[in-house]
């Protein structure tokens, strides 16, 4: 089982985290405007602390020193591996099941 | 950064913080700061408000798992028989919510005439005392030994929040005395179910704010060896008979039921509801408690063995 299903109902939003920051480093407030505009999902605060406390704790982010009161998180290696692998996984599931809608 | 991501910059809110508070102060610490900064940016809907009372409650349940950090074992110890002493007061409420349901002449009749009713009567009330018994010892000795420790350092502010439990219940015992010392109302009557809401209510704010004030004096005080053995003792017990209480009073209703089944269709329940509805309804309290304390227990016997 692979680091972000280990999380279980928190593999969700832990997928949405490392997505937003896959591009650059971004603190809580970037993240839930980035996710709004990418997947059309709005995170409750709690959510995303929730997902950013455990994705940091198996090492998939890490935080970068704070400006202010924001603290913003960039992707790891280990975090890009657990990302890259979930993504197509995801996308392989995606593609068989649109290749059998089509064939329906 | 641009300053358009500074959010829509609103005013500091207590709800807000006080959301925050609700965390563990080992998530606070780590984490705190920026989910309130986030808070501020939206508007306090009551989605966001469940959502942030479960991440609180989430937090608290999986400290590790969300922050790394692991709690020394006599932070567990004093978290979890704070959590058995709160259950168990939720627990006597529901306790004392049976007695009076049942205190009616049908009831004591039914004692006197068919054993089975009377003997799981009579347990559970040697059960509920020897419970309460348990809680006492648990309990004195502990404050004892933080109140020694909070006057030996001049910590006042300490010894303010130890005061609360001893002030609040001794305003429970007050309040409830004085309300048994009224002119007998009808029971059904509108005072009646005034005066028992309010002083479930009350009992229930007493509770709440003894165990925060309880944690954080407990959270001043460096605990011996001895207080946490009791502690954990006290508290696997208290929720044993807790666990019993529940079963020798599922007992009881099964006996009042098999024996003298009218009375279970009389309308003699608590604040003017059916007997039955009250039934369920202190059942789901009671079982609800001795689920808390319970899983509160487990978690005492785990750091049992690293605390010898």
């Amino acid at each position: 089982m692979s680091a972000l299903q280990e999380m279980g109902r928190h593999a969700d939003p832990a997928l949405l985290v490392l997505s937003s920051v896959a591009d650059g480093p971004k603190h809580g407030y970037a993240m839930t405007k980035d996710i709004e505009e990418f997947a059309g999902v709005s995170l409750q605060p709690a959510t995303l602390y929730g997902a950013i406390g455990r994705l940091e704790t198996r090492g998939l982010i890490v935080a970068m020193p704070a400006d202010d009161r924001r603290r913003p998180y960039k992707l790891t290696g280990a975090g890009a591996k657990a990302l890259e692998g979930r993504l197509r996984s995801l996308q392989s599931i995606a593609r068989t099941g649109l290749k059998r809608l089509a064939t329906a | 950064m641009s300053a358009d991501d500074r959010g829509t910059g609103r005013r500091p809110s207590r709800v807000r913080a006080g959301l925050v508070r609700m965390y563990p102060a080992e998530w606070r610490k780590r984490y705190g700061d920026e989910l309130l900064d986030l808070l501020e940016t939206r508007r306090l809907t009551p989605p966001t408000i469940v959502s942030t009372l479960r991440g609180a409650w989430d937090a608290h349940a999986r400290l590790t798992e969300v922050t790394g950090v692991r709690r020394d074992r006599a932070r567990i110890v004093t978290i979890s028989a704070s959590t058995i002493a709160a259950a168990w007061a939720v627990f006597a409420l529901a306790a004392a919510g049976v007695a009076k349901s049942t205190e009616d002449t049908p009831f004591t009749a039914a004692s006197r005439s068919h054993d089975l009713i009377s003997v799981t009567r009579g347990s559970m009330s040697a059960v509920f005392a020897l419970s309460t018994a348990i809680v006492v010892m648990g309990v004195i000795p502990v404050a004892g030994a933080a109140i020694v420790q909070f006057v030996r350092r001049r910590d006042w502010r300490g010894l303010g929040l130890a005061g609360v439990p001893v002030l609040a219940a001794a305003a429970v015992v007050v309040v409830g005395w004085l309300a048994g010392q009224a002119p007998a109302r009808p029971v059904h009557g509108a005072a009646n179910v005034i005066v028992a809401s309010t002083l479930a209510a009350l009992v229930l704010f007493a509770v709440s704010t003894s165990l925060a004030a309880g944690s954080a004096a407990l959270r001043r005080v460096r605990l011996g060896a001895w207080s946490l053995r009791l502690l954990t003792y006290a508290g696997a017990a208290a929720a044993a008979t807790m666990s019993l209480g529940l079963l020798v009073g599922g007992a009881y209703g099964l006996a009042v039921w098999i024996d003298e089944p009218d009375l279970f269709t009389s309308s003699s329940g608590l604040l003017a509801t059916p007997l039955p509805l009250t039934w369920v309804g202190l059942l789901v309290v009671a079982v609800a408690a001795v689920a808390v304390a319970d899983r509160a227990t487990l978690q005492l016997l785990h750091v049992r063995r690293r605390l010898s």
